[in-house]
């Protein structure tokens, strides 16, 4: 996406954590894809192993099959980018949508 | 002359020829392009793009003016969205730009990569997803070759569509004038193409395995959709007997307008409610149209089952609420989950059981998992106050489990009214009578619950120690045995001394037979099949209770299964002339489904 000139545009990393249950299932995906795209930013995630998706992609976050317990690496690229962070960040400790089930 | 077995997805028996599909996989090959010729080829994929997601719009719009349920229609909403989606869409146009090669091989290139990752994943849901994804890109690859995606919407002549699989979009749009019926290599009972089919009542047998292969151009076929067989070039017999079939199944379709709205009355005026057994939310429209009384079963494992996660509070919620809010003022007898934790989740509950049927199932599941039976005590909770609710456990062996599983139930009450969400205090509260103990000690728990059900299907297994699907010994599986009649009215009797409701919702509910033996019985509650209930209703209508006791209070001391039917068989084609051998007794019914 082109910016617009004058606006700085940032790189930022940031790692989080996948807390929920059944891990990075269709529902937290939707959540956070859902949630991402209100942003301008580029936002990628990385798993260790260097498998990257755009995270504002369903089916690439999706194909993460992100388990309960993974670690991914978050980069966002923008004049919002650390905005987007934080959202990520509070996203995920927040389980994406889908708290812990208290029964 | 050769007989598949699939699964039964959408009743209703055709005979005709085999219009067979194969999968024609696109071939497309690499070029290079010129740098002048991208901005071109990328115009070309948005083109093909829009044009296939104003399809999709049009195929949905055509599709809920044919049906009227709309959630079906979110499917397609889901196909626009990934064609929305930045790896479908952005990232074929950024590969076209940076590798310089044509638009159809970079986007298949794509889906391909797609795909590979989704099949790796060995999760049924993602699989479905797959399934979706690839159904789009054949649209948009279709409109890119500038070939016409094979379309099911314009045939020559009335065929059986036989194919590998067909996509909830290629159900929707199917020509209803022409294809009578289909059958698939894959797919379920709940896939998305079986339950588009119940809804738009083609005949359809799905799960065939290599039907594909089986099956010919222009042979020509039987399709039965209730037992979910397909005969490939009958034998005369073999047509003469199912042309029978077929019309007595046109013929209880005719009666159901007929019947509708008539009581299942017997000729001397006793009332027999008859109620419909349902898997999903969408299922109540065809049971409120063969006249259902209720529901007297709603197996709730569906909203489980070919997904990874379970179903949220709200949505069960909303599933339970919705069915019982559209049968009202009829009851919906919800049962919990009555599945093993081997079936859910991709196999989360991943645990070898040597002998699954006597394992950690039904009830035993749910008591040992907290966090999925919670939730769905409270979602049926939720639901109690849009209908007439009630809830019933399965599989409970003993009074002590009955009393625990009423415990937590208690407990789920009080979550609620800790957060002030309404629900009904006094829902009723009931047991499956579906193991042999549980049959035996009905007069105890007939103290403590609201009412039974009995499920035959289980019973009988349990009871005669014969798993139905093992071949070599099916036939022991006899619902006339004696010992099972006596065991059903061992249950009757304790009910009705305890005062509590009862109902039978196994299949021999509707098997008509058997049918009268139950209500010979004592029974006056039968839940079956929605397709089923004209016929058993027609049968009850032309008997008088009065002479059925008669006859049925013999059978219980019949020495044989053999004896019990040739007595019924003698005393029904007395009492009632015009119904003749091959309408009641036209063998054990294979159905597909379980009580």
């Amino acid at each position: 996406m082109r910016k617009p000139r004058g606006e700085e545009t940032r790189i930022l990393k940031r790692k989080v954590v996948v807390r929920n249950e059944v891990g990075l299932h269709a529902r937290p995906a939707k959540n956070l894809v859902s949630e991402l795209n209100k942003y301008r930013s580029d936002v990628y995630i990385e798993k260790d192993d260097g498998y990257r998706v755009n995270a504002k992609s369903i089916i690439g976050v999706l194909t993460l099959a992100a388990v309960k317990g993974t670690e991914l690496m978050v980069t966002a690229e923008g004049a919002d980018a650390e905005e987007v962070l934080d959202v990520v960040e509070r996203l995920f400790r927040e389980c994406l949508g889908e708290g812990p089930q208290v029964s | 002359m050769k007989k598949l077995t699939g699964i039964a997805a959408s009743p209703g028996i055709v005979i005709g020829r085999a219009y067979v599909i194969f999968d024609e996989s696109f071939r497309i090959l690499p070029r290079r392009i010129a740098e002048d010729e991208v901005d071109q080829e990328i115009e070309r994929f948005d083109l093909a793009v829009s044009e296939s997601k104003q399809e999709i719009f049009l195929i949905k719009e055509k599709f809920k003016e044919r049906t009227n349920e709309p959630g079906l229609a979110e499917i397609f909403d889901a196909h626009v969205h990934l064609l929305e989606d930045p790896l479908v869409t952005a990232e074929t146009i950024r590969r076209v730009r940076e590798e310089k090669r044509n638009v159809e091989f970079i986007f298949s290139d794509n889906i391909k990569m797609i795909a590979e990752k989704f099949s790796s994943m060995e999760d049924e849901y993602l699989r479905q997803r797959l399934h979706d994804i690839q159904d789009v890109s054949r649209r948009v690859l279709g409109k890119l070759l500038r070939k016409e995606k094979r379309s099911l919407s314009k045939l020559d002549e009335k065929v059986i569509l036989i194919c590998h699989d067909l996509t909830p979009a290629e159900t929707a749009s199917m020509d209803r004038e022409n294809v009578l019926a289909f059958a698939t290599n894959i797919g379920g009972r709940t896939s998305h193409a079986a339950i588009m089919a119940k809804a738009l009542e083609v005949p359809a047998v799905v799960g065939l395995q290599n039907v594909t292969e089986q099956v010919k151009n222009d042979d020509l076929i039987i399709l039965d959709g209730i037992q979910g067989t397909l005969i490939v070039g009958p034998d005369e017999q073999c047509l003469n007997e199912y042309q029978i079939r077929r019309e007595r199944f046109i013929e209880s379709e005719r009666l159901l307008s007929r019947l509708k709205d008539l009581p299942a009355q017997t000729l001397d005026g006793h009332m027999i409610r008859l109620a419909a057994n349902i898997d999903l939310p969408e299922e109540v429209a065809s049971a409120i149209g063969h006249g259902a009384q209720g529901v007297g079963l709603f197996r709730s494992e569906f909203l489980y089952l070919n997904r990874t996660v379970p179903p949220s509070e709200d949505e069960q919620a909303e599933a339970y609420g919705k069915v019982a809010e559209l049968m009202s003022p009829n009851p919906v007898t919800i049962r919990t989950l009555d599945i093993g934790g081997d079936k859910l989740f991709g196999g989360s509950f991943r645990y070898r059981e040597l002998n699954p049927f006597m394992g950690c199932r039904a009830i035993r599941f749910c008591l040992e998992h907290p966090e999925i039976f919670n939730p769905q005590l409270r979602a049926i909770l939720r639901a109690s106050v849009r209908g007439r609710v009630r809830l019933i456990f399965p599989m409970i062996t003993s009074l002590s489990e009955f009393r625990h599983t009423k415990a937590i139930l208690e407990q789920a009450k009080m979550d609620l009214k800790a957060k002030g969400i309404p629900f009904d205090p006094e829902i009723p509260v009931g047991i499956m009578i579906e193991t042999p103990s549980a049959a035996l000690i009905a007069d105890i728990l007939a103290r403590e619950a609201d009412f039974f059900s009995i499920g035959t299907n289980d019973l009988i297994q349990y009871s005669l120690a014969v798993d139905r699907v093992n071949e070599r010994i099916a036939h022991l599986y006899q619902p006339t045995h004696p010992g099972i009649l006596r065991m059903i009215k061992l249950v009757i009797d304790a009910a009705n001394k305890g005062g509590i409701s009862l109902s039978v919702c196994g299949e021999i509910a509707a098997d008509l037979p058997l049918a009268l033996v139950l209500v010979g019985l004592g029974v006056r509650d039968l839940s079956m099949s929605a397709t089923a209930i004209p016929e058993v209703k027609k049968l009850i209508r032309s008997f008088s209770l009065k002479d059925l006791t008669g006859i049925v209070s013999r059978l219980p001391d019949l020495p044989t299964s053999e004896d019990v039917r040739d007595e019924l068989r003698q005393a029904v084609t007395q009492l009632v002339p015009g119904y003749r051998d091959y309408e009641i007794f036209a063998g054990s019914r294979n159905e597909n489904t379980s009580g």
